[in-house]
């Protein structure tokens, strides 16, 4: 099994862009952004369909069985659409959900409201799970209990002595604020250093996630 | 001369007796082959009549089926200009004449009702008069290349175009060797099909080389194009300055009051001068500098970041005297009326020969002048170039412009817009673009998965019918292809074109309704309420922003300097291998005489000041104490330990070649080693590789890191492993109408996911190598954007001449490269293996810091 890197004895980053909170068997994601490919044809550009939610499902059920995850929360921004979803988008957030339950390993699937979820009657503001919150969008200032969060699309590059380097997605960790990574193929990401300067933290721990491995940066 | 005045009607014929006297030389060529329905491309220089050269043949034709009462409504000529305000130019130009025959060699003509009229479309046309335009077409159409496209995709305005009978394409210098200049040769076959026969096709171009293959652009594969070259050379005058420091590597504000002082100096000595920067940053510090000393209303800055406004007024006041000095980036160097300026003033190597002949040609502008040309150089480097330049532009000496093959993504572009026309039938479409130079060679694979891309075939039918830009119908000959939907005409409209640009945002004086120009949106994003910046010379304070509009009032004080992405112009082959023979011009004089005659043979051959000469040769002396100048056909290595980071050793390979060529020996060389990753340096004169220390080379493997053969292959396969293709694609991709900038009025792509092109990129070429605009990519970077065929040229040239030198420290000769090379680091290992080591680094970190 890929290594897990801890953040503190409740919660560690998995591999593939999650966060694992074995006290409650429950996998969260950030930021699947599903139709993200329509929505870019539909307003005149083109992307073609990469993976189909079927597909990014079964990323998901992957890692939680690896877990032994009973639960996933996935917060905010399920779908792309903010405001013109069309049926489409919507057959692909059913297509994705009962994948996911389908596959027997979870029994329970939540959705907390991101800016793209308007009008998802299951999404709920935040999520609580013992002395953890869920939440979308990372509050303004730092959290006195462990907070989990997405929105932001955190990315690092990197590099080594020669100045070669990778662009990653990663995790922001500040206090007991994470940032997950988005989980879309698509999202190229947001240089975190961008990003820190309108964050409620001055230090920010930058966590390189990739599909088979978690490090600090 | 009687000849070619004969041919013209006679109130045409008078008017030129009555006004000139006489005909031009290009005119007398020129006349006789528009009379004769010929194609024809008019190389001259600037200030010869050569607008009017292709001019009074038509206007002599438009007048005789007047008289004759045979002039139809509807569209006979369109002529095209890269440039918006050149339009305005030509327009006044033709208008001014059509009044003066009318009013006095045109019997019954009354003023208010001159028989040919003309009229301009260009990206400033208000919508009223665009609609104008369609009811009552002009007899003489003033467009731009993007304009055109426009109207060719507009139903209502298609009949217009039946009948047209000449088109004249100027400045074609600045369109042939571009995408640009593919995506309008493509829109002058979609003309000849709208106005059901084949125009009359007019190019006029400055000098420029080779001609015959910028006729052959113009004309496409099926016509004969005529050749008019007249180059009786108006003697310029160059001359040569500097404001060297003793420093090889000079303050950057030294070197700015430096020039100053310098320009000064010259606008001091004439009536009026037109200086030329390399940026429009370097434009508005210049004039921002020159305005304290001459005065706010004496000097003006004019780019093309300036609101269309700002320019005029700054054309006008130059064209009537009032400005001693204008500073601008590239915007005055093709034709724009200016008037008559005294000098030119470069300030920086322009580069090319091409660009420094077009902007000193500006000066002296009337056919009895000299034009005159004064080069400031910012450094000693920079003032060998200049005069490896000014030696060019003396001998005349061009480096030829090359045309891009088959673009996959101007094609799309143009399929879509003519999809807009109604049903095209694929055969007749494919013929139709294999008609234009660029597409001559074109596969009917190619142009079939373009049609395929804009038709999404891969999705499923439900998305194909919702969301592609074109449907399709039939089978095999009979396969037809139309817009699918109203929308696809807008996302035409407003996505025309292959001139690249982020985002930009208005600047506007609070309370006023003109704004002042424009500036890229991460500049914005980098400056806060109350930060000042300059903008058309002159300091704003910036207030606020309001959607793409940011709200600036006049300030004074010290203003930072607004960004433009993309600026850093390469120099040409020729440019580039004239500074490597002047090096070893220098070197065989230094050796054979010593430093001090060198001085003196300097003095004599660049026409320098005895202190900028002696400040060259003790550079070149400099540099042949520490390491042995080499002859431009030889490979010289020097390398020494980087000072920054003793892990690394730092490998700079001499190669007068241009930053094109030396990108694609840098890539290439970096992946024959294959050990590991490199930074790497690269400028027009050499580049350097940065490597750990186990990557250092070795004498035996030199022959084969510098082997020609496999060359371009590995060119190829290195910048795989880089991240140019990424950088490349966002562009070919909003050609190609993959992402489109403009929806509906919206400037913006897609939503708040940041749409990365480069990610976009990764995924698309991991999971679709075949796509074309995938391909497209390839093809620009391998073909445009490097010159493999030229470093190819100068592995053979040198093979067998390769030394390697170790040296203490940077060599004099790669100041300039290892302090202002373009810098980029080549990721050779695999993807996992690189992650895995950074990784085993973090943990061993983490092991010694628990």
């Amino acid at each position: 099994m890929a290594e897990l890197f801890p953040l503190s004895p409740e919660i560690s980053l998995a591999p593939g862009g999650a966060a694992w909170i074995p006290g409650h068997a429950t996998v969260v994601i950030a930021d699947v952004h599903l139709g993200y490919a329509r929505a870019v044809r539909r307003r005149g550009g083109y992307l073609p369909t990469i993976e189909h939610p079927e597909e990014i499902a079964a990323r998901v059920v992957s890692i939680c069985r690896e877990l032994g995850a009973a639960r996933l929360v996935v917060a905010g921004d399920l779908r792309h659409s903010t405001r013109d979803a069309d049926s489409l988008e919507l057959d692909d957030v059913a297509a994705f959900r009962a994948t996911l339950l389908a596959a027997g390993a979870l029994s329970r699937v939540d959705l907390v409201a991101g800016n793209h979820d308007r009008g998802d009657a299951r999404a709920v503001a935040r999520i609580t799970l013992g002395e953890i919150e869920i939440v979308h969008a990372p509050p303004a200032s730092l959290p006195e209990r462990w907070t989990i969060s997405g929105h932001l699309h955190p990315s690092t590059t990197l590099r080594d002595e020669t100045g070669a380097g990778m662009r990653v997605p990663c995790a922001l960790v500040a206090g007991r604020l994470v940032v997950l990574p988005a989980f879309s193929e698509w999202a190229g990401g947001v240089i975190a250093s961008r990003l820190i300067r309108s964050l409620p933290a001055a230090e920010w721990r930058r966590i390189a996630v990739m599909d088979d491995r978690v490090f600090e940066v | 001369m009687a000849a070619a005045l004969a041919l013209l009607a006679p109130p045409v014929r008078d008017w030129v007796r009555a006004t000139f006297g006489q005909l031009t030389p290009p005119q007398i060529a020129a006349i006789p082959a528009v009379h004769a329905g010929r194609h024809v491309l008019v190389s001259a220089p600037t200030g010869t009549g050569k607008t009017l050269a292709s001019f009074l043949a038509v206007l002599s034709e438009l007048i005789a089926d007047h008289q004759r009462g045979e002039l139809r409504a509807g569209i006979h000529a369109i002529y095209i200009s890269p440039l918006r305000a050149l339009g305005y130019d030509v327009q006044r130009n033709l208008e001014g004449p059509l009044a003066e025959i009318c009013a006095s060699h045109l019997p019954g003509c009354a003023p208010d009702d001159v028989p040919v009229r003309v009229a301009s479309r260009t990206g400033d046309t208000s919508p009223a008069d665009r609609r104008k335009l369609v009811a009552k077409p002009p007899h003489i159409l003033v467009t731009t290349p993007e304009s055109l496209a426009i109207l060719l995709s507009t139903p209502s305005m298609r009949p217009n175009f039946a009948g047209v009978r000449w088109v004249v394409v100027d400045e074609v210098h600045a369109l042939a060797g571009n995408k640009r200049g593919v995506h309008l040769a493509l829109s002058l076959e979609r003309l000849a099909h709208a106005a059901g026969r084949d125009p009359v096709r007019i190019g006029l171009s400055a000098t420029v080389s080779p001609l015959d293959a910028v006729a052959r652009w113009l004309v496409g594969v099926n016509r004969q194009p005529e050749i008019i070259s007249w180059t009786m050379p108006r003697d310029a005058v160059y001359s040569l300055g500097s404001v060297l420091t003793g420093q090889v590597v000079p303050n950057p504000s030294t070197v700015q009051r430096g020039v100053a002082t310098a320009v000064a100096a010259r606008v001091d000595r004439h009536r009026t001068t037109l200086v030329f920067t390399n940026t429009r940053g370097a434009a508005e510090r210049l004039a921002h500098r020159l305005k304290e000393r001459f005065g706010d209303n004496a000097v003006a800055a004019h780019h093309s970041s300036l609101a269309r406004e700002e320019r005029f007024s700054v054309e006008r006041r130059l064209r009537d005297g009032a400005l001693r000095a204008v500073v601008t980036s590239t915007s005055l160097e093709l034709g724009i009326d200016i008037g008559t300026v005294d000098e030119t003033v470069l300030v920086g190597s322009p580069r090319d020969v091409t660009r420094a002949l077009q902007r000193v040609g500006r000066s002296g502008h009337r056919i009895d002048r000299h034009p005159a040309g004064h080069f400031i150089a910012t450094g000693v480097d920079d003032l060998i170039e200049c005069a490896a330049v000014a030696e060019r532009c003396r001998a005349g000496v061009l480096d030829p412009v090359r045309l891009p093959r088959a673009p996959l993504d101007v094609l799309a572009q143009q399929l879509v817009g003519m999809s807009v026309d109604g049903d095209w039938r694929d055969a007749d479409a494919f013929a139709l673009v294999r008609r234009s130079a660029s597409y001559a060679k074109l596969t009917r694979r190619d142009f079939d998965a373009v049609l395929d891309y804009l038709s999404e075939s891969s999705e499923t039918m439900e998305e194909r019918r919702v969301y592609a830009k074109i449907e399709r119908e039939g089978r095999g000959a009979k396969k037809v292809f139309r817009a699918r939907g109203r929308s696809v005409a807008t996302i035409y409209h407003q996505n025309v074109g292959t001139i690249a640009g982020g985002a930009s945002v208005r600047v506007k004086p609070r309370g006023s309704s003109t704004p002042i120009g424009t500036v890229e949106e991460s500049f914005l994003e980098s400056i806060k309420p109350g930060d000042r910046f300059l903008l058309g010379g002159r300091v704003w304070s910036f207030m606020y922003a309001q959607g793409m509009t940011a709200f600036v009032a006049p300030a004074s004080g010290r203003p930072s300097v607004p960004r433009w992405a993309s600026e850093i112009l390469p120099a040409t082959r020729g440019v580039a291998r004239g500074v490597g023979e002047m090096r070893a011009w220098m070197r065989d004089t230094l050796c054979a005489l010593g430093e001090r005659a060198l001085t003196g043979r300097i003095v004599d051959r660049l026409g320098v000041s005895e202190r900028d000469a002696a400040a060259l040769a003790s550079y070149a002396a400099a540099q042949q104490a520490l390491s042995p100048i080499p002859d431009p056909g030889e490979i010289l290595i020097e390398r020494w330990l980087d000072s920054e980071d003793e892990r690394l050793v730092v490998h700079a390979v001499t190669a007068p070649l241009g930053r094109r060529a030396n990108e694609a020996l840098a890539r290439a060389i970096a992946y024959r080693i294959g050990r590991g990753n490199a930074g790497l340096l690269v400028d027009d004169q050499s580049f350097a590789l940065r490597a750990p220390k186990r990557a250092a080379w070795e004498e035996e493997q030199l022959a084969g890191l510098f082997n020609p053969s496999g060359f371009a292959e590995d060119v190829a396969r290195a910048v795989a492993r880089s991240d140019l293709w990424g950088r490349r694609f966002r562009q070919v991709a909003s050609i190609g109408l993959m992402l489109v900038k403009n929806y509906r009025g919206h400037s913006r792509f897609v939503g708040a996911m940041q749409l990365n092109a480069r990610r976009i990129w990764s995924v698309l070429e991991r999971e679709r190598p075949e796509f074309p605009l995938v391909r497209e990519t390839y093809r620009t970077v391998l073909e445009d954007d490097l010159d493999v065929p030229a470093a190819e040229a100068w592995l053979r040239e040198a093979r067998g001449r390769i030394t390697l030198r170790d040296v203490p420290s940077v060599p004099p000769f790669q100041f300039r490269l290892i302090s202002a090379g373009t810098t980029d680091a080549m990721l050779l290992e695999e993807r996992d293996a690189f992650v895995r080591r950074l990784w085993e680094s973090a943990r061993a970190l983490a092991t010694t810091e628990a």
